[in-house]
């Protein structure tokens, strides 16, 4: 019998290049090939296992919601898709509306129809910036690798360089319905903007009345340490958007508006089958229930400092520095050899990804063990 | 060891919280039993602002708690002029068990705790209230039998110390806690998202709202405060037009659940944010609440010398 790798090249649409391992089971951070090799998960699906593999409250509450009530459609409501949104605008600490999405990509689209109904059609994204596949999200995303060869895309977007407030500045005008931006890129290399570019960015959208839309699907759910980034710097967008670690694994977006960006949405003006779909938010109400009751959010910065220390401290010449913010962390190299690396790495039992040549993620689960964020550490010193 | 000081709610773990109102409840049952401060050792309560209960209710705690209280003026001391309020606290903490300081901003209590190694309490501060919340929830334990699960709707300045003390002591004791106020007069967000999460861990709610009519509905209590706190009396802000929506009266407890309790951490400004009719009348708890601030303060100051000697 064929290798799980080998079936997936007769069944697979190639979109994906030819998958580097086949799992068969996970917990915590480790997961299990085919051949039985373990591997410790410092790229947590990236960045959405927020509690790992088979989080016993996750297992718990996906099994008890999937046994009492599944699917039941938008046109009717249950009492999880109710308690993750109150629970995310608490978390936000501001009053506001929720809109669930399957997807990241969804919650940037959901964004972006949001946007037209201010009766402004102009948006201002940032290059290198990555907010999905689809191809409202494409035209968003700001890394032409990806979107050119499907142009025209829709509407009339501007990107600017991440970081620079003077060029964004220019760029929003009267007529831009928002600007789109992610705390930190984390896609193009884990790129950290300067400090107080998110609060110019808010000043320069207040004066044009333009939105400030968030796109916090990496960043969010106490991946940097925070609920949501940006509240590491205290500004207040109009929206933020949700994915990845806010389902544990399990597929779900939020599109969470506060003020007049909440009131937008009228019946009829946005859908989706599955959106807020009761087992994914019983997930969800379980990774932020288990993130605040285990005291992750300081536990992230701690294993993020350790690992930013340690990784720092090997003093490597290969190692330029280490960026980012609690468990979204780039490994910047002095060379383009990511890829050879997290190669290495992947042979000694880590699994990590390489998003630029010469940046090397991480983004392991919440749970990481300070003892496998050192093991780590000693494993990157000898494969460099 | 690190010293453990109360300066917002959320110095005390839920659990640690409930052991602080247990023993409230026992003190308050054998009101003259308890004698930590036996010696008498003292403790040093500054106010930078005037004070009624807060004064009268720690003097008389600590003296029952057989200790000497030192109340002191600061207006009237070198305390904090002339020399930072760390080093002020430093000296300080050589001759007392405790201290309790009402203030201004909550950088000032920080500053005062800095470098002390008794432990130091926030009897109010810009920020936070978290004694008198202790004496709410003690109320809300008589009167509705515990905190957990039950709804709690704080109306009208929802961006004062005693809405953020709400948010924060009610996540903790496990309640639904709504706060509704007008345009402008919100919570800080940091305070809201912390509850929040306080409130997921302990299974809690936490909602911002604007219609107090929506924040009242079935709820187990409801709380108000005077729309002007202390210090902002000639800020300018009409503070009165935007918050006759919020005022706490027949129509807004005939929204909440049959036997839901009042409170008020008093001084009230009767016929603007609570009518006599519901001041008066029999769900109102606020005289309780005002006694229960004697036996939670002894409670925190008993408890918080016992961990730290621990």
């Amino acid at each position: 019998m064929s290798s799980l790798i080998e079936r997936w090249q007769q069944a697979g649409m190639n979109n994906y290049g030819v998958p580097q391992a086949a799992f068969v089971r996970g917990e915590g951070a480790v997961i299990t090939d085919e051949d039985g090799k373990q591997y410790v998960d410092f790229l947590g699906g990236i960045a959405v296992n927020a509690l790992g593999h088979a989080h016993p409250a996750v297992v718990a509450a996906v099994t008890q919601q999937v046994r009492q009530l599944g699917h039941i459609s938008n046109f009717y409501v249950a009492e999880p898709p109710v308690a993750l949104a109150e629970l995310l605008l608490a978390l936000a600490g501001r009053a506001g509306r929720v809109v669930f999405t399957n997807s990241g990509a969804e919650a940037n689209e959901a964004a972006f129809k949001i946007s037209r109904l201010t009766g402004r059609t102009h948006v201002v994204a940032t290059h290198g910036g990555f907010h999905g596949r689809t191809m409202g999200a494409l035209a968003l995303t700001g890394q032409p690798a990806k979107s050119d060869p499907f142009r025209p895309l829709p509407g009339s977007v501007t990107h600017t360089t991440f970081g620079d407030l003077s060029e964004l500045s220019e760029a929003v005008t009267a007529d831009t319905a928002m600007v789109i931006l992610e705390p930190i890129q984390g896609e193009n290399g884990v790129v950290v903007p300067p400090a107080g570019y998110l609060r110019g960015a808010r000043d320069i959208c207040d004066k044009a009345g333009a939105l400030l839309v968030l796109d916090e699907v990496q960043t969010g759910i106490g991946r940097t340490g925070h609920w949501f980034h940006h509240q590491s710097e205290g500004i207040e967008p109009d929206i933020i958007t949700l994915a990845k670690g806010l389902g544990g694994g399990l597929p779900i977006g939020a599109c969470v508006a506060f003020g007049r960006a909440a009131e937008l949405f009228t019946p009829g003006a946005h859908g989706t089958t599955f959106g807020g779909n009761p087992i994914s938010c019983a997930a969800g109400l379980a990774v932020i229930r288990t993130i605040a009751g285990e005291g992750l959010l300081d536990h992230v910065k701690r294993v993020g400092e350790q690992l930013r220390r340690g990784v720092e401290g090997l003093n490597h010449p290969l190692i330029s520095h280490v960026r980012g913010a609690g468990l979204l962390l780039g490994i910047v190299l002095t060379a383009p050899e990511a890829a050879r690396v997290a190669a290495a790495l992947k042979e000694a039992g880590f699994l990590v990804n390489a998003p630029q040549p010469d940046v090397i993620r991480l983004a392991p689960p919440l749970i990481i063990s300070t003892e496998q964020a050192d093991a780590l550490i000693e494993a990157l010193g000898g494969v460099l | 060891m690190t010293t453990r000081h109360f300066l917002r709610d959320d110095d005390l773990t839920p659990d640690e919280q409930n052991a602080v109102l247990e023993l409230a409840a026992q003190m308050k049952a054998d009101r003259f039993a308890y004698r930590p401060l036996e010696g008498p050792r003292s403790v040093a309560v500054f106010f930078d602002k005037v004070s009624l209960r807060t004064r009268l209710s720690f003097e008389a705690g600590i003296a029952e708690l057989g200790g000497q209280p030192l109340i002191v003026d600061t207006q009237a001391t070198h305390f904090g002029r002339g020399e930072s309020l760390s080093d002020a606290g430093r000296v300080v903490s050589r001759y007392v068990a405790a201290m309790v300081f009402r203030t201004t901003g909550d950088e000032r209590l920080v500053e005062l705790a800095a470098d002390v190694h008794v432990p130091v309490i926030n009897a109010l501060t810009d920020g936070f209230h978290p004694c008198q919340l202790l004496a709410d929830l003690l109320t809300i334990r008589e009167r509705l039998g515990a905190t957990r699960g039950k709804k709690l709707a704080y109306v009208g300045d929802a961006a004062n110390n005693m809405a953020h003390s709400y948010l924060l002591a009610g996540a903790s004791a496990g309640m639904h806690v709504r706060v509704a106020g007008p345009s402008g007069f919100d919570p800080a967000a940091a305070v809201v998202s912390r509850a929040a999460e306080i409130a997921a861990w302990t299974g809690g709610s936490v909602e911002v709202l604007r219609d107090p009519l929506e924040a009242a509905d079935g709820v187990d209590v409801i709380a108000t405060d005077t729309w002007t706190s202390m210090g902002q009396e000639n800020d300018g802000r009409d503070r009165l037009t935007p918050f006759w929506p919020y005022q706490v009266n027949g129509k807004l407890l005939g929204v909440a659940a049959e036997g839901a309790i009042v409170l008020h951490c008093l001084p009230a400004h009767r016929g603007e944010e609570i009518t006599d009719e519901v001041m008066d009348g029999p769900q109102s708890a606020v005289f309780d609440q005002a006694e229960n601030r004697l036996h939670a303060q002894k409670a925190l100051l008993a408890w918080l010398l016992s961990v730290n000697q621990s």
